[in-house]
């Protein structure tokens, strides 16, 4: 079905330039997450017809928009993208029928959730989904799905578990109370929402929102920075308010008028943004509209807070531990002991930026060693010797799911497991993503019960997936970095240099290459 | 911002994991007859000493992003030794692999006269690693059975990893 929708997309363009029209200009499509679901269109409830949707992405990690093909058995299938900001418009525009809006929002969760895994949604209005309640004080609703099932058919109607769960945790930390959990069904679709002006690619119209004032004009790319907003005049703020809105909308994030002012009447949290963005990334201009945000929703919020909400990096999730000095100090000495017959290892623990450490040794002639835990801990490195794997094997993956699953990871956001190998190199791995990680660690077990069918068909992938002991290292860390990624572990994966100083995140692109990005 | 270029998307869709064994292009199926001659009920026996292993045939959906599926052997064993069996998941024969009552769990990778995997070693609680053999349509040799590499965390309370194997290995098992 992919290959058939791309050519006949391609002729429909060479025809129609479609593409050219679309309110999406930056996103990727992801054939891959291509699906099938009912016409529900906006305007009309008209459920009569089938479409096609293909996500559309960005780099780092997020969803653009959704491409919508409708009729797409037809000769003329009409293509058009619905973009995060219009769905932010049509999402709290009530005159749309509630169950639809319900439906195209979900549309877009479903997706992000396939491609991303689980993760917090909020700012969901409070008129959809009645059957989860609205926190005390808060003009939204927020609420998080676990990781599904991977389907291409959302035609017939499909119900997930959704987690509004205390202090916006995730589904893997939510404690599942029946305050907690809620059921949400819906029908995936989407169709003809209304150009809410000034979202799309296309948009300087005013916003016709409400409830959105100041409007952030969606990002042109042919206006300059300073024109982005047509509603405010960016010259008349500070210094720091005009560098932090210049700086967003290098990302393609223009602020609307009220993210403006809190900036301009904040000048403490304006400065603290402007030093936050001085190396910036879509991450960070993200992670900085959720912020400002947070403090105009909540006005005795501190910046710490929001340094909390803002997810670590696994360069950030190394730095306590995994690059201690003492834990450098212990990788050194397990660097000579791969030529020993036998693995060595430590168990780490950490209070107040100091390592203890428990050493332990396996047997002669054994690839395995056995870590005995009793309290929660901080980290575990260890050494493979000659004939042993040149990156982490499958079961030190289980240990850690069986760490995290018996709690005992005292801080997710800081735990290291290391390996040093005797094909001199030495890696560390790190839960990047709880959630997803949070899943993948109940697929292994049956309660807390080890689940051996489901961990062997880990190890036979693991063995499919080619990464052998006697592969030369380059290609064994290429095939394990798809390994973590297509098992949706959660986890990434970083490489040292000899003296354990410097690390560099593994990533691949997409065409399979192995990128190091240096860790700061 | 970049544009959408559907003739860079298409190149993009293809091959892009040419150097592993398993296809994981979405919706791939891995469908692998090199398995097949492993299929059936092969018996070792050696004085009061016997394995039974039963290999059985299914394309399943792997725990992968992208709806993947792939050919696996998968089936059921029984060792006995002195008049009294130790192992034994031959009662769920008749099940599918998707009921996880499967005790052994295999591929073909590289040598297709050749396939690994695991055995779930319950006297040891532990699955450990199998090579096997084929040697003709009537025999398979089981070369050997290893540990799985890797760490073990043993909690409070728990018996530790038992590192030995009990199984016989290094034998020739004939079909029925």
């Amino acid at each position: 079905m992919v290959s058939g929708t791309i050519a006949k997309l391609r002729n429909i363009n060479a025809k129609t330039d479609f593409i050219s029209k679309l309110s999406d200009k930056s996103g990727l499509p992801e054939w891959n997450y291509l699906t099938r679901a009912k016409n529900k269109t906006a305007n009309r409830g008209d459920e009569s017809s089938e479409m096609l949707i293909i996500p559309l992405k960005v780099v780092d990690g997020f969803l653009s928009s959704l491409m919508y093909v409708e009729n797409p058995d037809s000769e003329t299938p009409q293509v058009y993208t619905i973009t995060n900001d219009q769905l932010d418009v049509f999402t709290h525009n009530s005159s749309i029928d509630r169950e639809i809006r319900e439906s195209i929002l979900m549309t877009f969760i479903f997706f992000d959730n396939e491609m991303f895994g689980s993760r917090l949604y909020s700012s969901i209005p409070l008129d959809l989904f009645e059957n989860v309640p609205v926190r005390d004080g808060a003009d939204y609703k927020t609420f998080a799905i676990g990781q599904q099932e991977v389907t291409n058919n959302l035609v017939a109607e499909t119900c997930y578990m959704v987690y509004d769960c205390k202090n916006g945790m995730d589904e893997a930390h939510c404690d599942g109370c029946s305050q907690c959990v809620f059921q949400v069904c819906f029908t995936g679709g989407g169709g003809d929402v209304p150009d809410p002006g000034g979202t799309g690619g296309e948009g300087t119209d005013p916003p016709t929102d409400p409830n959105n004032p100041g409007g952030s004009g969606g990002y042109d790319p042919n206006l300059p920075w300073y024109l982005q907003n047509p509603n405010i005049d960016i010259f008349s703020y500070s210094h720091n308010t005009q560098s932090v809105f210049q700086s967003l909308t290098d990302y393609g994030i223009v602020l609307d008028a009220l993210q403006v002012n809190f900036l301009e009447q904040n000048t403490s949290f304006a400065q603290k943004f402007r030093n936050y963005l001085v190396i910036n990334s879509l991450a960070k201009s993200q992670n900085t509209v959720m912020g400002i945000n947070l403090f105009i929703d909540n006005p005795g919020a501190t910046w710490q807070q929001f340094l909390n909400m803002v997810p670590k990096t696994p360069c950030e999730k190394i730095s306590k531990v995994g690059k201690n000095n003492k834990t450098k100090d212990l990788f050194g000495i397990l660097k000579p002991k791969v030529n020993s017959t036998k693995e060595f290892g430590y168990i780490l623990t950490e209070d107040g930026g100091t390592i203890s450490d428990t050493p332990i040794e396996g047997d002669i002639g054994e690839y395995r060693i056995k870590f005995p835990v009793n309290a929660p801990i901080d980290g575990l490195i260890h050494s493979h010797f000659a004939g042993g794997y040149s990156v982490f094997s499958v079961s030190d993956m289980f240990a850690l799911a069986f760490l995290y699953k018996n709690g005992k990871i005292k801080d997710i956001d800081s735990f290291v497991i290391g390996v040093v190998t005797a094909s001199n190199t030495q890696y560390l791995m790190v839960i990047d993503e709880p959630a997803k990680f949070g899943a993948f660690a109940d697929n292994l077990f049956t309660g807390n019960t080890i689940d051996e069918t489901t961990q062997d068909l880990y190890e036979i992938i693991y063995m499919n997936f080619g990464i052998k002991t006697n592969n030369t290292a380059a290609n064994n860390e290429s095939l394990f970095l798809s390994y973590l990624q297509t098992n949706k572990t959660g986890l990434k994966l970083l490489k040292g240099d000899a003296t354990f100083s410097n690390w560099q995140l593994l990533n691949k692109d997409s065409n399979g290459n192995v990128i190091p990005q240096n860790c700061p | 911002m970049k544009k959408i270029t559907f003739i860079i998307l298409m190149l993009l869709t293809h091959n892009m994991y040419k150097s592993q064994t398993l296809d994981i292009t979405p919706n791939a199926q891995n469908i692998n007859h090199n398995i097949d001659k492993f299929v059936g009920t092969w018996i070792w026996a050696n004085g009061n000493e016997s394995l039974v292993l039963i290999f059985k045939k299914e394309n399943i959906l792997l725990p992968l992003e992208g709806n993947i599926r792939a050919d696996i052997l998968y089936g059921f064993h029984q060792y006995a030794k002195n008049n009294t069996v130790l192992e034994s998941s031959t009662q769920y024969l008749n099940t599918t692999y998707t009921t996880k009552k499967s005790t052994l769990l295999g591929g073909s990778f590289d040598d297709h006269n050749k396939i690994s995997g695991s055995i779930q070693h319950k006297t040891k609680n532990k699955s450990v690693k199998f090579e096997i053999d084929y040697v003709d349509a009537n025999h398979i040799k089981l070369i050997k059975l290893d540990n799985f590499q890797g760490i073990s965390i043993t909690l409070p309370g728990q018996p530790p990893y038992d590192s030995s194997i009990s199984l016989p290995q290094n034998i020739i098992l004939t079909k029925q």
